[in-house]
């Protein structure tokens, strides 16, 4: 039993409130206004809570919406301990999701460093291309870091209220970062800017400020030149015009870019008048993830997808990771899992014991296809899992395959590694560090029935120029 | 496109981003005095900025629950900041030993004054709530899902605290008879 008023949720109070007479002069007497600072962090909150930048940092952010849905906790690794505080920090943060690229080749130093607040942010180096801007930093604590943070439910001391200039100007773009810690006062991150339609010179000055980390407000402000000489040689764009039609929209495909460290497929598109909008669905199409293959029918490793939405029309920018080769063309398989599908499924599994199983043994995912696990080796505190996944999309594939304990807790990994080798398509390693012996686990593989693959909507992305 | 006051609810609905900063330009004040007025004896600065923030994201998120055939825009922000900031003392309160020097009755002991339901359908609830008497019903939606004070709905519908208390019990009996004739349970 509840109280009346917790039966509803906001959207249904917020109807009840239209029938309320409020006198609208109430507050007109009192003498109170937000300062210019406060209504900036306003729309600075709102933009962050509001924007659609999705990432897909490889298996780990793709296998947690899973396993979250599969009821289990995530457990994250106590630290990084692959990541280098020496060397290329976001080579170490690409590599560690599989996403290769030639980070510490394009890289560009910058190891410029501000203390404020008893910590010290060091932003290590930046990669820069046509349409991504990468910044690799540090954050020192002079204590552990998450003692520092305010808010206990905070674990990482996000970059919030950053802002970026390019020349002087305020430079706006969508954002977004991930990284790990390295020990409790060490954390290492990369933060990424989509600067798909930004149309950046090739050189260029570069402010940063960082206002809020994780809720500790001070200013760590940093200055440096940006040049995009060495990497532009490298880089392989095509204006496709590839025009396609979806049941809810039609698109145009209006580049696809290939740079030493990013593959990048940006379109735009308008919705269809008489579109039914599904719920949690304003403002994107009904079918943007999609899996897509090179000229050999290899599939490509999505790394995340940015959209912008104004009135009916919107424009995207997904980006997978970078390929040795230039392909002849492109082709794309939309899929979705059904929104009202998303809250209340429960995904089946087929699992094996990690210890004790022959292997090679497979593991089905359903229609879609297969895992095949073929070694489990134990080296020192490491346990590594070698598997090839077979069918239609093997990335995706891939990347819903987990280890879990007695209880069905997820163990979340510390490697998740693509073989780079072109001669070994599909081919991935999951590394675990310091399983506890005296437990035992199994691998999971989902079934992936409930994911609504449209190959009738399949196209082709030439790439002529 | 420029966002005016003429389009930008449509764009808020239309998803635009522009609209938030349009609605933040020109509501954040009238919001910020409706927190502070409930929030104020918290005292706790953060905590306003807080709830602020909260209240434009909810509007952002539930847009489509305002009709504009019922009332202005203004006038239904004005309703939603309250029913929110009120809603957010309460958790406040409930979770923290925050001493508020209380201006607005939270909760009520009087156990014939609230009203607690088993597993009524929520559709025929609300069904039965629009029902009601436009003035008994604007007075039960106050008292009841923004939580107002009696006092205040008093003074500003300029009546008497009892002519509330009147038209909140027959609220209730209302309710009580109307599901009681859909042979639903009443506690």
């Amino acid at each position: 039993m509840k109280n009346i008023k917790e039966k509803f949720d906001d959207k249904e109070i917020f109807k009840l409130l239209n029938d309320i007479n409020i006198n609208e002069k109430e507050y007109d007497n009192i003498d109170l206004e937000m300062n210019e600072l406060q209504k900036k962090k306003l729309k600075g909150y709102l933009k962050k809570k509001t924007k659609t930048k999705k990432y897909k940092h490889g298996v780990s952010a793709a296998a947690v919406v899973l396993l979250c849905m599969l009821g289990g906790g995530f457990v994250n690794p106590a630290f990084a301990q692959n990541i280098p505080i020496l060397g290329s920090i976001l080579q170490s943060i690409n590599d560690k999701v599989g996403f290769h690229g030639e980070y510490a080749k394009y890289s560009q130093e910058i190891n410029k460093s501000v203390f404020d607040k008893e910590i010290t942010v060091t932003i290590t180096e930046v990669i820069c291309d046509d349409n991504t801007l990468e910044i690799g930093y540090t954050i020192k604590g002079n204590e552990k870091i998450k003692d520092m943070l305010p808010d206990k439910n905070m674990s990482i001391p996000h970059l919030q209220m950053t802002s970026f200039k390019v020349n002087g100007t305020e430079l706006d773009a969508n954002n977004g970062g991930t990284g790990d810690y390295v020990d409790e006062y060490t954390y290492v991150g990369s933060e990424e800017l989509d600067i798909a339609d930004k149309h950046l010179p090739r050189n260029f000055n570069f402010d940063m400020s960082i206002t809020d980390l994780g809720g500790i407000e001070g200013a760590w402000n940093f200055k440096f030149n940006i040049s995009k000489d060495q990497i532009t040689k490298y880089i392989t764009n095509f204006d496709p015009n590839t025009k396609v039609d979806f049941p809810d929209c039609s698109i145009n495909i209006s580049k696809v870019s290939f740079s030493p460290i990013n593959t990048s497929v940006i379109f735009d598109g308008s919705f269809k008048k008489d579109r039914t909008i599904t719920k949690n669905r304003e403002g994107v199409m009904d079918y943007d993830e999609w899996f897509v293959y090179d000229d050999k029918g290899i599939q490509l490793n999505e790394k995340c997808s940015s959209n912008h939405c104004e009135s009916n029309n919107f424009q995207y920018h997904m980006q997978f990771a970078a390929l040795n080769e230039t392909p002849k063309y492109l082709t794309v398989i939309p899929y979705r899992l059904p929104e009202e599908i998303k809250e209340h499924h429960h995904f089946k599994t087929e699992s094996k014991d990690l210890i004790g199983s022959t292997y090679p043994t497979e593991l089905s995912q359903g229609k879609i296809g297969k895992i095949i696990i073929k070694e489990v080796k134990n080296i020192q505190n490491k346990t590594i899992i070698n598997y090839t996944a077979e069918g239609i999309a093997p990335y995706f594939q891939a990347s819903n395959l987990f280890l879990r304990d007695e209880e069905k807790n997820p163990i979340a990994h510390d490697i998740f590694y693509i073989e780079d080798d072109s001669n070994k398509p599909n081919e991935f390693t999951l590394t675990f560090y310091n399983l506890d012996t005296t437990k035992k686990y199994e691998l999971a593989a989902i079934n992936l029935d409930a994911y609504e693959i449209r190959e009738d909507l399949k196209f082709k992305i030439p790439l002529e120029n | 496109l420029i966002i005016n006051e003429n389009n930008f609810v449509h764009q808020l609905i239309a998803r635009n981003s522009k609209s938030l900063d349009y609605m933040v330009d020109n509501y954040s004040n009238l919001i910020y005095k409706i927190v502070f007025s409930v929030l104020s004896s918290c005292n706790d600065h953060q905590c306003i900025e807080e709830c602020v923030n909260d209240i434009f994201l909810s509007i952002w998120n539930n847009i489509e629950s305002f009709d504009n055939t019922k009332g202005s825009f203004k006038s239904w922000i004005i309703a939603v900041s309250k029913y929110k900031s009120i809603d957010y003392k309460r958790k406040l309160m409930k979770n923290s030993d925050i001493e508020c020097i209380d201006n607005y009755t939270l909760s009520s002991n009087d156990s014939t004054e609230s009203i607690i339901i088993s597993n009524e359908n929520k559709n025929e609830l609300l069904s039965i709530i629009m029902e009601m008497k436009s003035i008994d019903k604007q007075i039960f939606i106050r008292r009841y899902f923004v939580q107002e004070d009696i006092n205040d709905i008093a003074k500003s519908l300029n009546v008497t605290r009892i002519v509330i208390d009147n038209r909140l019990s027959r609220g209730r009996k209302f309710l009580r008879e109307k599901i009681m004739a859909l042979k639903k349970e009443v506690i």
